[in-house]
């Protein structure tokens, strides 16, 4: 049994982080946007989530906000009763937070394209990364979202179903199936006329201009599309550990997510899916072994920086281009052998 | 020139400061469709300021370019480079650029403009560009096979001859309905027999393709053997101008060169 919560854990972490990576590897591996704030539409996209499973969820149930707001006590127990005894009303709400957090997070990437496209490719990421610290400011100074404390219980959709194992086994399938959509998509993105135009633009802008590509409008659709995808990722991952506080959406998990896509290759889908699938592991083995550091002078979570840091410089010595580098697209080698087929 | 050439690409009095530097005057140049014309002039003179106005990096402080389009003359300076482009006007630059994670086939797929695939809708649904893509690939390998370098499709450009890859670049614009060509010093850093073979190679360009072709050159020498007429500047203003053997006897032209 605790192995299968094990792996049902696992691998629910594994499926909103893939979601990071996979975005991610398109945006920097592929169209040249160094996003150093990943973080910023992440926790954009939990905290809408969050507020919408809770405030609306409140609020089509008929609980006086006013005076049991989300983030205090009576609150969490009101909302504990709601998800357990009206489950197509938490489902509904569920569904419309996800979409929201798509197209709102969307929307923000694709209106911060507008500077980035002003200040010049080498600062795009700094201006990014600042972005994701302005953000976490907001959050912890906004009372309206629990300050410092952020907010509690928030309704998992399917913890009506009774039985924990089943309610987050339902939960895992669901985010397997949206990552399964986000690497399909991607996956024929890359290997379409778009993504070699992607490419051309990330090996040189200034040539992709002269041959007639609209380099500005180009990137603001991917980055619409990859923040979006970034925000629904930050929505299920509150939705899954119930809770959302400022201290979760540090510059750190930015990081982690490029170390992510520096390991498995940031030029692939497949690559960016092998890296998070690598490191959440690690991320989640690590507490189990608490044990076994029983007599270490400092917590085992200390160690996770030195094993990423280890497995990033074994594999970019022994991979440079990390473990699963870019491959032609197939297509156009078919095309070719169809060809030569139909010359004889 | 004759009176009688259509000119297919014309710039009038066009001026381009820089704070105080005067890097281009009032220079005013006239391409006939179909020709290989020559612009040639001492270091510093203005002749690449001159291309990237005509391409639309910079805007003239003064003056006009204006572009004969299949039907009507359109006024083209000011535009940004992407929609220069797309009128049929393709440049080359002094250091080739081509892209280094593409293969050669892909470097010549990325080139034209308006592709199916290229908005993500349809980039996601296979069947919508499948057959477009098909043409491309069709088209790309029919020029390389013309050109004799069905050899490098699958190539990346650190594979490949500097001469290769400069040949890369002009071909990548035969994939586009291009009118105009402006290359940059294509023969620098070129031997002379491979600087030969690019030139026949651009004549050949220029014949099959009914072309236009504005070259900057430093080889005076290589560039007479095949321009039809030559525009020499010097220090931002336009020096003289006529056939390659009267403007190589011009006196003003050799002082420029190699002083009193």
């Amino acid at each position: 049994m605790e192995i299968i919560s094990f792996l049902v854990n696992w691998l629910t972490y594994f499926a909103i982080y893939a979601l990071l990576a996979i975005t991610l590897s398109l945006e920097a591996g592929i169209s040249g946007i160094t996003n150093f704030g990943k973080v910023a539409f992440f926790g954009l996209g939990a905290y809408l989530g969050a507020v919408m499973n809770t405030y609306l969820l409140l609020a089509i149930s008929g609980v006086d906000i006013g005076k049991a707001p989300p983030y205090t006590a009576e609150g969490v127990v009101a909302l504990t009763r709601i998800s357990a005894s009206n489950p197509p009303l938490v489902v509904g709400v569920f569904t419309l937070s996800i979409l929201v957090s798509f197209v709102v997070t969307g929307i923000f990437g694709y209106l911060l394209t507008y500077p980035i496209i002003r200040v010049g490719a080498g600062f795009v990421g700094f201006t990014l990364l600042c972005v994701g610290e302005v953000l976490r400011a907001i959050y912890i100074n906004t009372g309206f979202v629990g300050g410092t404390y952020g907010m509690l219980g928030i309704p998992q959709p399917f913890i009506w179903l009774g039985n924990p194992i089943l309610s987050s086994t339902c939960y895992l399938l669901l985010t397997t199936f949206i990552l399964a959509l986000t690497y399909t998509l991607t996956h024929r993105i890359l290997n379409s006329p778009l993504g070699r135009t992607l490419r051309s633009i990330r090996d040189d802008d200034i040539a992709a201009l002269c041959l007639g590509k609209d380099v500005p409008k180009i990137k603001s659709k991917i980055f619409f599309l990859t923040s979006g995808i970034s925000g629904v990722a930050g929505a299920l991952y509150a939705c899954y550990v119930s809770s959302v506080n400022p201290q979760m959406f540090v510059t750190l998990v930015t990081f982690n997510v490029w170390a992510m896509i520096i390991i498995g290759g940031s030029e692939s889908s497949i690559g960016a899916t092998v890296g998070a699938l690598i490191l959440t592991l690690i991320e989640r083995i690590l507490p189990l072994t608490a044990s076994f550091y029983g007599y270490l002078p400092f917590t085992p979570d200390y160690l996770r920086p030195v094993f990423i840091g280890l497995i990033m410089t074994i594999t970019l010595i022994r991979y440079p281009r990390g473990l699963f580098p870019r491959k032609p697209p197939r297509i156009i080698k078919t095309i070719v052998e169809e060809l030569e087929r139909e010359a004889g | 020139m004759s009176g009688e050439e259509r000119h297919i690409l014309i710039t009038r009095n066009v001026s381009k400061y820089f704070g105080g530097v005067k890097a281009l005057e009032k220079v005013s140049v006239s391409i006939p469709e179909g020709w290989i014309v020559g612009l040639i002039g001492p270091n510093g003179s203005g002749k690449t300021t001159l291309f990237n106005i005509i391409t639309g990096f910079h805007v003239p402080t003064e003056g006009e370019v204006f572009y004969r389009t299949s039907d009507k003359i359109v006024r083209i300076d000011g535009l940004n480079p992407h929609e220069v482009y797309r009128l049929g006007i393709v440049r080359t630059f002094q250091i080739p650029r081509i892209f280094p994670s593409l293969t050669v086939l892909e470097n010549l797929l990325v080139t034209p403009i308006g592709q199916r695939g290229e908005s993500i809708l349809n980039a996601i649904r296979w069947r919508s560009w499948l057959e477009d893509e098909k043409n491309l690939v069709k088209k790309a390998l029919s020029i390389l096979t013309k050109f004799n370098k069905l050899d490098i499709a699958f190539k990346y450009p650190a594979e490949l001859s500097v001469a290769d890859i400069k040949l890369v670049e002009t071909l990548r614009g035969l994939m586009t309905p291009a009118r105009v060509y402006l290359l940059d010093e294509p023969l620098a850093g070129l031997d002379l027999p491979t600087a030969r073979t690019l030139l026949k190679f651009i004549k050949e360009v220029r014949d099959t393709y009914k072309l236009t072709f504005f070259i900057i050159e430093h080889r005076i020498d290589l560039l007479m053997e095949i321009a039809e007429y030559v525009y020499v500047l010097h220090a931002g203003k336009l020096l003289a101008s006529g056939k390659p053997a009267e403007v190589i006897q011009n006196p003003d032209v050799v002082k420029a060169y190699v002083g009193e």
